[in-house]
């Protein structure tokens, strides 16, 4: 009870305080909070749902759905033998520093606008996190674990699973990474390429003065990305209790 | 030879999937890239997005710093304000743009996105560090009668600062991504408008270079960043052990 | 008895940059079915080494080991192990229950088969009050229950050769003494060989059969001393008879007068890249 308190305490005040300050504004680009509310509900609980945010979401599941097949197993291969990783080593150093925006401009001379090529931006953007994290995780997998698996005749199979599990808290760490990019990837993308989604459509309202309008689709996006990191939140919890257990993060023993 | 590798791959990519003014080949980019090295605009725009970046990065973590120590160090404002922060931090900065456009210039916008950004990373590192403070430390320093002074001096800075230093390495890429955003976004003079404005007049080689250049760049401000934290933590086991190996 | 370990003239040499090091020289040493075997020797004189060399997780640089006749060049079957390093060894995000049933899900065994081995091997751990612990996660539990739990999973392997690298290194006296009789006890029930490596001559004498003192340098084995106690041994009462006490007394003789301080074979290749 007092936890629940202490967690939506500010919050409420901090929103009751946007309410009652901004009630009444007269500036255009503050507009009060009360008519922000009624617009969300006016813009997103439509239409415009359906026509923006839905290809927008999808867009980001996509994109981060084939950044994560292709970083999982890209960095498995370059984590686990030697031979792959000396030859994308250079690559790699260069790919991890090149801030992501600037493949926007780039796959869009390469690819050509379209629905494709916001796709291929959240993944080949998002791809690099969760690439280096996991081969970060697989190369410094267990020897001891390793030896175990060998001498007991594990298949190959197996053992890849064993190291990929054992790496999971990297890898973890990489997609929680690669999902923040992913949502800017898409926004930056929308804004700058796009006839819908969300990005677009904000900026549409800004550049018609439809600001309250502009206001509730601001607050959507933080939403989303608040919501989908709380959610990413919950799986890495489950999946990786044992982490924190054996780590010594969590206190209960037998 | 790994480079060599890379760049053969994509040179042999580049002129047999790709037309030139799509994928232009790389013995077309270098002589490019080095043109640009020798021209006056290209320093002039590096120098533009740098300066947004040491602004924004300088308000980053003087008030990340402030703002860690302000929320971390009374056990109630952190619990009261933990989920407030927890909601404001996967909250992706340029959601601001549109906002922002309304009321101040390009360059500002730009700067205040590399600071927002960056002001949570440092917030959060400096909140990791303050958790991290051994309490038998503390508890040691308190037996010896220091001061609430003294004990942040020798006790808590000193622990925070390897956080500091991790915080650092993070916020100085993503402070280089939000410039460069805020010029393919919103035009703000600099290497990310240099790149839009190549892009939008076909000129694909030139925009390549580009490219290729702001990744060097990226190398350099990495560089800088972990010669400035093996600097700063000279002093800790870890960069101690590195040093060893 | 038939000798079911054959190890002869192996050695290991490392090449880290231009030196090379020698931490293992011509080593002989036959096994055979059934027999308790103490590997000792000073820190540096390539047990472990060795161990890895007859578990097939290294190639030796000379010489051959032969595992039922056969040469070993991948871990044979048949091989279970047991490493110092238990929280490693253990797969920290698999239930003790399915860290023990692991090995044995690519033998080929029937369900119900794999069931009772588990079984078997959690009542064994139950005879020592590990109660209900199939389902805990290893790092729930303490150090030397986690020990017995890899100790568990390669009895319910049902190996012919159990190779066991410092197991008991790393928990306390009392634990150290329970895992002890524990493994007495199970090779008693299983008849399996065992092979133990350990830096702690007292250990050595107490559970096997013939202690193996094996040299630094370019010694090898420096000497095999057979060890003649009763076969029912109990923590107390063997330690402190008198024929423990001349075996002992043998064994350490031997380890003292190997070689030491010769600095090429004492360096580990970590040691060298450090």
């Amino acid at each position: 009870m007092r936890a629940l308190g202490y967690a939506l305490g500010l919050p409420a005040v901090l929103v009751a305080a946007w309410w009652v300050a901004s009630d009444g504004s007269t500036n255009v680009f503050l507009p009060p909070l009360r008519t922000i509310v009624e617009a969300f509900r006016d813009v997103w609980f439509s239409g415009t749902f359906v026509s923006d945010v839905v290809p927008s979401l999808w867009r980001l599941a996509a994109g981060y759905a084939v950044a994560l097949a292709a970083g999982v197993t890209l960095g498995f291969v370059i984590g686990r033998w030697a031979v792959p990783r000396a030859l994308t080593g250079p690559l790699l150093a260069y790919f991890r520093v090149l801030p992501a925006p600037v493949l926007i401009p780039v796959l869009l001379v390469a690819v050509g606008i379209g629905d494709a090529t916001k796709l291929v931006v959240i993944t080949v953007g998002a791809v690099w996190p969760i690439l280096l994290n996991t081969a970060d995780g697989v190369r410094a997998a267990d020897e001891v674990g390793l030896e175990t698996a060998a001498a007991y005749r594990l298949p190959r199979r197996t053992r890849h699973l064993l190291v990929l599990r054992g790496a999971s808290p990297q890898i973890f760490a990489g997609a929680r990474q690669a999902l923040g990019l992913s949502i800017i990837l898409m926004v930056v993308s929308e804004m700058l390429m796009s006839t819908d989604g969300l990005g677009f459509t904000v900026v549409q309202f800004q550049r018609s003065f439809a600001i309250p309008q502009m206001w509730s689709g601001v607050l959507l996006i933080g939403l989303l990305g608040f919501g989908l990191a709380k959610l990413f939140e919950l799986v890495e919890r489950r999946a990786l209790r044992w982490h924190r257990g054996h780590t010594g993060q969590l206190t209960e023993r037998r | 030879m790994g480079l060599a590798g890379a760049a053969t791959a994509y040179e042999i990519l580049a002129r047999l999937f790709f037309e030139p003014a799509h994928v232009p080949p790389l013995s077309a980019v270098v002589p490019e890239a080095l043109r640009l090295l020798t021209g006056e605009r290209f320093w002039t725009a590096t120098g533009r997005t740098l300066s947004a970046v040491a602004v924004g990065l300088v308000i980053a973590v003087v008030a990340g710093i402030l703002a860690g120590f302000a929320l971390g160090s009374v056990p109630q404002v952190r619990r009261a304000t933990s989920s407030t922060l927890d909601f404001l931090r996967p909250v992706p900065s340029i959601v601001l743009i549109p906002v922002l456009v309304l009321v101040l210039d390009v360059r500002q916008i730009t700067v205040l996105l590399v600071a927002v950004s960056c002001f949570w990373i440092v917030v959060f590192q400096v909140l990791y560090g303050l958790r991290d403070v051994d309490r038998v430390a503390v508890d040691t320093a308190r037996a010896f009668r220091l001061g609430r002074l003294a004990r942040t001096v020798h006790v808590t800075w000193p622990t925070v600062l390897p956080y500091l230093g991790t915080a650092l390495r993070l916020i100085v890429s993503v402070a280089l991504a939000l410039a460069l955003t805020g010029g393919l976004v919103m035009g703000a003079a600099g290497l990310g408008e240099m790149i839009w404005s190549s892009q939008e007049s076909g000129e694909s080689t030139g925009m390549y270079a580009l490219v290729l250049l702001t990744g060097g760049l990226g190398i350099g401000l990495d560089q800088l960043a972990r010669l400035a934290e093996r600097r700063l933590l000279h002093w800790h086991v870890a960069t101690r052990r590195e040093a060893v190996a | 008895m038939t000798s079911l370990l054959e190890i002869a003239g192996v050695g290991k040499t490392y090449r880290a940059r231009e030196r090379t090091v020698e931490v293992l020289t011509a080593v002989d040493l036959s096994v055979s079915e059934g027999e308790f075997v103490a590997l000792v020797g000073p820190s540096g004189c390539g047990k472990t080494t060795l161990l890895k060399i007859v578990a097939g997780l290294l190639p030796a640089t000379t010489g051959q080991v032969r595992f039922d006749g056969r040469p070993v060049t991948e871990p044979p079957a048949g091989l279970g192990v047991v490493f110092q390093e238990y929280g490693r060894s253990l797969y920290a995000w698999k239930t003790v229950r399915q860290n023990v049933e692991l090995p044995l899900r690519h033998l080929g065994l029937s369900r119900a088969r794999r069931r009772e081995l588990v079984a078997d091997a959690l009542d064994a751990l139950d005879a020592v009050g590990l109660g209900a612990a199939g389902d805990a996660y290893p790092w729930q539990l303490s150090g030397g229950m986690q020990q017995r739990v890899a100790i568990a999973r390669a009895v319910a392997y049902r190996p012919r050769l159990l190779l066991m690298d410092e197991p008991f290194s790393a928990v306390d006296a009392q634990t150290r003494a329970d895992l002890e009789d524990l493994v007495a006890a199970l090779w008693k029930r299983y008849g399996m060989t065992i092979v133990l490596v350990t830096h702690d001559i007292d250990e050595a004498v107490y559970l096997s059969q013939r202690v193996v003192v094996l040299g630094t340098g370019v010694s090898g084995v420096q000497a095999d001393i057979p060890v003649d106690l009763p076969a029912d041994r109990e923590q107390i009462g063997t330690r402190s008879s008198a024929p423990f006490g001349e075996l002992r007394t043998r064994v350490w003789t031997q380890v003292r007068r190997t070689p030491d301080g010769e600095p090429h074979a004492r360096r580990t290749p970590e040691s060298e890249m450090a």
